[in-house]
């Protein structure tokens, strides 16, 4: 059903995953390709964190093979999952919020000068750095050397964005980033995303409310009782169709396709 | 500066637009209550002086009918600040909506609106206040400190800064009342800065004051027994600070952000503000009580008490910076203390009696060793530290008690053996010193260059600089400068001398004790002069404060500080970054222990024994101190150097009550009142918009 | 917390119990049993100079003997020890009573079982009024006549070298202790009757501590020139003081209670006039045999015995710290 010429950036094929007797996922096939934005619907229990949870290295499937631009890979770890570019950005733990800005911004990879053990942070080319790389974004700070407890919901989710599109990262999995959110914050939290898609990242943005996403998702996949119900590209459905699956899993008739039926 | 225009950027993105609050809310409550509470007060004092049971200045008799012109004003003054402070309560309770400073500066209400009013006559009392102060202070007629003779000519140190003091605070609230009575918007922020540091400034008037309220208490009855006594010494501050408070949070019930959010931002970044000015209390207020505290002789003696407890909180800050806590600090220093001790008489572990450096390195890595157990308890149980820590606390009380069988002090003394001299080349110690010469070097051209030049380019864009404080900003920068400037001569001029003493001497080795490098008497090192004998300055607050250095720059300007930070504040986060939580953890409760180890080499130094209850309490001590010095309890927040003022806090305590000779009783009770507020200023000041 | 101390400081204490009644006479079936209950314990050299004597009565009669306190210092902890001693099913119970109250329940159970109950060391502060626990009598030193011994020596010697006590100063190291109360109500006592001031200084058991509260001290009351210790670690305090202010030995008077080598060392070297040995081996030795002599045959002294104040000084420290290496001082 896509036809585009690339290989997907992210495949996942047949992702069973069992607690004990219980099948949190019955064979899910899940797909984002470059520079797309998913939306990944899902009432609470359907199975999508478990999913999430398997790509970011925090559960290993049952059965099912992932595969990272057309290789098969393996990842165990959360350590793996950022080693080959994919960055989570959780809701409550994205940035420690009595540090700095820069300090979030630049976390686990300090800028230095000195060598050896003497090496030292070298504190105003990071806040430079910092207040750059989030104004190519568009987000604009006042000051990196202010504390992140300063700043709203909306101002630290974007933080972390422009944070994973700095440094490179190729798959940005957003976990219902927006839940806690006014709707002023969401649109501007909507908007970085739109930004970081259009600097060549794809993001996966997990929801239980479609209208959390239906602005700026390319396509959506809903998932149910630890199945897909559907993928459906934007212009396909209504905004109303998606949360209709949502809630009780019955898909429209026009929309019904082999490809999704399938075990 | 950076921050009137950022506030700007604020205002103009409409992200951060004024709100009105709700002014029928508790905190607007509060403001009342602390409104009525000083308009009554006032009223009381002047009842008091105009009654004839409060005298001031100089009165042969203390007949009901004699005032004198100090007292008729102060009673005046008094009657006329009640009055107008329950006239402000009661009009803030009759408008439902009261006029805040915005509608004044923005010409919609007059001068005599309640709050307004309050806040103009503050300024304006704080303005004649500071000339009255500096005009009594300069005519002599206000001696302060202890004072052999009350000639005008002679002024002593105390009475300077108290003129310094009066001076900044006419020029501060002078402009600020020209602005207010002009509506300048600029008044604002000004008054907040001012009723800010009228605060702070009246608490430890108030401290000095509350100190001596003992001693007016009559035998065998308490303060009420004499309320005359008591007014003298803390209503006038007492008056001051309420009314301040009150000011201030008139003035942030509609939130002028330039000043608000300065003085926030400014606090919230440095994690010791509680302890710093609690420092600075206890500084004014001791020296005022007692002319011996502020000698040599008590601070080296405060400094050197201190250096177990100084040297054991640095590493109990990192820690709990980390997130973690270490209640067995007190078991490890003892057991260390004990093997460094044990190592050097009778020999430990089956090995026979060693060099006291190798001795000092063996308690080292045992104590390293307890720590290790300690964060891989932690780490692989999962149970909280303080359980953890508690355990152990207990478990490794019990080395000494199985080391020392039956219970004995053990005494280097007792040994017979010489103390453990070491001979040191003078040219190794040329050596070291050329190094650290060429260390200031390298940080004086790279350092003073831009601090000069920051103040040049302060002068040169004043013209230009809307910021609220740009000249208070240039005066703070100059002297900054000066002082790094000449800490930095200083310095070279003890290394030169050092090097120059050291070459006349090249033919000898140098022979000094391990004790007296690790802890004996400062002049005990052959480089420096003699001191006079009752100044007991130990070589171990040389090693504290270096200590103290090392560990600051690693926190704020390494990785692993950083790290430190991360896993305190939100492991989650920082694990999501790559960091390994556990072995930061790990790291840090090593380093904890091993600095138990140094302390317990440097008390062992000093004193020369050891029984086995040796840092029986020290955990309580040492976290009470981080916490003075603005640790957060949960992690991810404090400052090493925060925890050095908190132990500087708790000595000069002890020092300024013994030299003030205050009733051994009230001791403890002194000591946790001053951790309550220095911890409730912490979090005030940490409070940071979220 | 307190309670797993408990069971380390019971646990070594069984194995050093069960390795000296092993060793001596191997365990005898009818053995009596003895406790003792006390608010400190192994890790101060001064309680193990009772437990000395504890032991060594035991080992005479071939008895059991518990020793139950925490292993440094514990009031409070008293009464769960006394709960310890009943259920040893004792011949007799010693114990100290530095809080009655606590300790109370414990006594008056002893009572009701007839359980002879002793006390040692720290007299009981209500003997002879209502609120008397039911004990026979008291082994120890009478602490409040301690204080008198040591501030009347002060007075000698100040007439002896031609001058006069201006000011003096009792330390108080663990504040609340009635013994130690007791000590500085003593000397306070003997000041009063000479009208000469006396201050109160609270320390700690720290020696670096102490030495800085002592230098703080006497730059505030340069007039004082007696001073007080009311232990070894007090005293190990003040040692460290005068030696690193380097004050001269007769320009303080100074006295001391209880032993440590290092005090036997600063009256040679003259620092300390005197000491009060309260003789904390007959406080153990005495103790037991007391509670044999009752248990087994009703019979009671004519009233407290005490123990003490010895005093030790110049004249008689060397024969002293010979017997100190035997433990029996």
């Amino acid at each position: 059903m896509n036809d585009k010429a690339t290989t997907p950036l992210v495949e996942m094929k047949g992702i069973v995953k069992q607690f004990g007797t219980v099948e949190a996922l019955r064979g899910v096939d899940f797909r984002v390709d470059r520079q797309e934005i998913v939306g990944l619907l899902g009432d609470n229990g359907a199975g999508k964190s478990t999913l999430i949870k398997i790509l970011t290295g925090m559960h290993t499937p049952t059965r099912g093979q992932i595969y990272f631009e057309g290789k098969p890979v393996f990842i165990n770890s959360p350590h793996d999952a950022r080693d080959i570019g994919i960055e989570t950005v959780y809701q409550d733990l994205a940035l420690v919020p009595l540090m700095s800005i820069a300090r979030n911004f630049w976390l686990g990879q300090e800028l230095t000068r000195g060598f050896g053990p003497f090496k030292t942070l070298n504190h105003k080319a990071m806040a430079e750095q910092a207040r750059e790389a989030l104004l190519d974004i568009g987000i604009r700070i006042r000051n990196a050397e202010e504390a992140v407890a300063m700043m709203s919901g909306g101002e630290r989710q974007s933080i972390a964005i422009g944070r994973a599109v700095y440094f490179g990262k190729k798959l940005l999995i957003l976990d219902e980033p927006t839940s806690a959110l006014s709707v002023k914050q969401t649109g501007e939290v909507l908007n970085y995303t739109r930004r970081a898609k259009e600097r060549g990242m794809s993001v996966i943005f997990i929801t239980h409310n479609i209208a959390h996403v239906h602005e700026v998702a390319d396509r959506f996949t809903i998932i149910r009782g630890g199945r897909k119900i559907g993928d459906f590209y934007k212009h396909e459905v209504t905004e109303m169709e998606v949360a209709q699956m949502v809630m009780s899993g019955a898909v429209p008739d026009r929309l019904k396709l082999p490809d999704v039926v399938e075990e | 500066m950076a921050n009137a225009s950022s506030s700007a950027d604020m205002l103009a993105s409409g992200q951060y637009s004024p709100e009105r609050k709700l002014l029928r809310n508790s905190k607007f409550t509060a403001t009342i209550i602390l409104l009525v509470v000083t308009g009554l007060l006032s009223l009381l004092f002047s009842e008091q002086i105009l009654t004839g049971w409060l005298a001031f200045g100089e009165r042969a008799n203390i007949s009901r009918r004699e005032l004198n012109l100090i007292e008729l004003l102060l009673a005046a003054g008094g009657i006329v600040w009640g009055l107008l402070s329950l006239y402000t309560a009661w009009g803030f309770l009759r408008h439902p909506a009261t006029p805040s400073m915005e509608d004044y500066l923005g010409g919609r209400v007059s001068l005599r609106s309640p709050g307004v009013l309050f806040t103009t006559a503050l300024i304006g009392l704080l303005f004649a206040v500071s000339i009255f102060l500096i005009e009594q202070v300069l005519t002599g007629w206000l001696p302060l400190g202890e004072r052999a003779n009350i000639s005008r000519r002679d002024i002593n140190t105390i009475e300077w800064v108290v003129v310094g003091l009066g001076v900044l605070g006419a020029l501060l609230n002078g402009r600020t009342l020209i602005f207010l009575l002009r509506r300048d918007r600029r008044a604002w922020a000004w008054a907040q800065w001012v009723s800010l540091l009228t605060v702070l400034l009246m608490m430890m008037a108030l401290f000095s004051g509350g100190i001596d309220i003992y001693s007016v208490v009559p035998p065998g009855g308490t303060a009420l027994d004499n309320i005359p006594g008591v007014l003298e010494l803390v209503a006038l501050p007492l008056i001051l600070v309420l009314s301040a408070i009150s000011t201030y949070r008139y003035l942030t019930l509609a939130v002028d952000l330039s000043a608000d959010q300065s003085i926030r931002n400014r606090l919230a970044k440095s994690p010791g503000a509680g302890a710093i000015i609690g420092l600075a209390a206890l500084l004014i207020g001791f020296s005022l009580a007692s002319s011996l505290f502020l000698e040599p002789r008590a601070i080296a003696s405060a400094l050197s008490t201190n250096v177990t407890n100084g040297i054991v909180a640095i590493g109990i800050t990192l820690l709990m910076i980390s997130g973690e806590f270490d209640l067995s600090v007190g078991s490890i220093f003892g057991a260390s203390a004990l093997i460094f001790i044990l190592a050097m008489t009778e020999g430990v572990f089956g090995l026979p009696p060693m060099n006291a450096v190798i001795a000092a390195l063996l308690s080292l890595v045992f104590a390293g060793f307890l720590g290790f157990i300690n964060g891989v308890l932690l780490i692989r149980t999962g149970i909280p530290s303080f359980i953890v820590t508690l355990g152990t606390l207990l478990a490794y009380r019990a080395i000494p008690l199985v080391l020392i069988p039956e219970g004995r002090i053990i005494r280097y003394a007792d040994y017979g053996i010489p103390d453990p001299f070491i001979d040191f080349s003078p040219f190794l110690l040329i050596a070291l010193l050329v190094m650290g010469g060429l260390a200031l070097a390298y940080y004086a051209i790279r350092q003073l260059p831009t601090m000069w030049g920051g103040v040049r380019r302060r002068i040169v864009t004043y013209r230009e600089t809307t910021a609220p404080f740009r000249d208070v900003a240039i005066v703070t920068s100059a002297l900054w400068s000066a002082v790094v400037t000449a800490a930095i001569a200083g310095l070279a001029l003890f290394i030169f001398s050092g090097i120059a003493d050291l070459l006349s001497r090249t033919d000898e080795m140098l022979r000094i004790s391990f004790f007296d490098l690790a802890n004996g008497r400062i002049e005990s090192l052959p480089i420096f002069g003699r001191l006079t004998a009752d100044i007991n300055l130990r070589t171990g607050v040389f090693w504290w404060f270096l200590l103290v250095i090392v560990f600051q720059f690693i926190l704020t300007q390494m990785r692993y500080g950083g790290f430190t930070f991360a896993v305190g504040g939100n492991a989650g986060a920082a694990r999501a970054q790559g960091i390994s939580v556990s072995r930061v953890k790990i790291t840090n409760f090593i380093i904890c222990a091993v600095l138990c180890g140094v302390a317990g080499i440097t008390f062992v130094s000093r004193v020369g024994s050891v029984n086995a209850n040796l840092g029986d309490g020290l955990e309580l001590e040492v976290i009470a101190a981080s916490v003075i010095g603005g640790v957060l309890l949960t992690g991810g927040y404090g400052s090493i150097v925060g925890a050095l003022l908190g132990v500087l806090i708790f000595g000069l305590l002890r020092t300024g009550l013994v030299l003030v000779g205050m009733d051994p009783r009230v001791f403890f009770g002194v000591q946790g009142i001053i951790i309550i507020v220095a911890v409730v200023i912490n979090t005030a000041v940490r409070r940071v918009r979220t | 917390m307190r309670k797993i101390a408990r069971v380390l400081a019971a646990g070594l204490l069984a194995a050093g119990a069960v390795s000296v009644g092993v060793g001596v006479a191997g365990a005898q079936d009818d053995a009596l049993t003895f406790a003792m209950v006390s608010h400190g314990g192994v890790s101060n050299p001064f309680w193990i100079v009772v437990i000395k004597g504890m032991e060594d009565a035991c080992t005479l009669l071939d008895a059991n003997c518990q020793w139950l306190s925490e292993p440094d210092y514990g009031l409070e902890q008293m009464a769960g020890y006394w709960d310890d001693a009943l259920a040893l099913n004792p011949a007799g119970v010693g114990t100290t009573v530095p809080d009655a109250e606590v300790i109370r329940s414990g006594v008056e159970r002893a009572a009701e079982l007839d359980i002879p109950v002793i006390v040692f060391n720290t007299a009981d502060p209500g003997a002879g009024t209502d609120s008397a626990l039911p004990t026979l009598f008291y082994i120890g030193a009478n602490e409040f006549t301690g204080g008198i011994s040591n501030a009347q020596r002060v007075f000698a010697e100040a007439a002896a070298a031609g001058t006069s006590v201006t000011r003096g100063v009792c330390t108080i190291q663990e504040q609340g202790h009635s013994g130690l109360e007791a000590r500085c109500a003593g000397v306070e006592s003997v000041f009063d009757e000479m009208g000469v001031p006396i201050d109160r200084l609270n320390i700690t058991n720290n020696p670096e501590e102490t030495a800085g509260i002592l230098s703080d001290y006497f730059a505030a009351n340069a007039d004082t020139n007696a001073i007080f210790m009311l232990g070894p670690a007090p005293s190990s305090g003040l040692n460290l003081y005068l030696q690193e202010s380097g004050r001269e030995a007769g320009s303080l008077f100074a006295t001391s209670h209880d032993t440590s080598a290092e005090i036997y060392q600063m009256i040679q070297d003259g620092y300390l006039l005197q000491t009060i040995d309260q003789q904390p081996y007959l406080q153990g030795f005495q103790t037991i045999m007391w509670l044999y002599l009752n248990s087994q045959f009703e019979m009671a002294p004519g009233g407290d015995i005490f123990t003490g104040p010895g005093v030790i000084d110049g004249s008689n420290v060397a024969a002293i710290i010979d017997l100190t290496a035997g433990g029996y001082r």
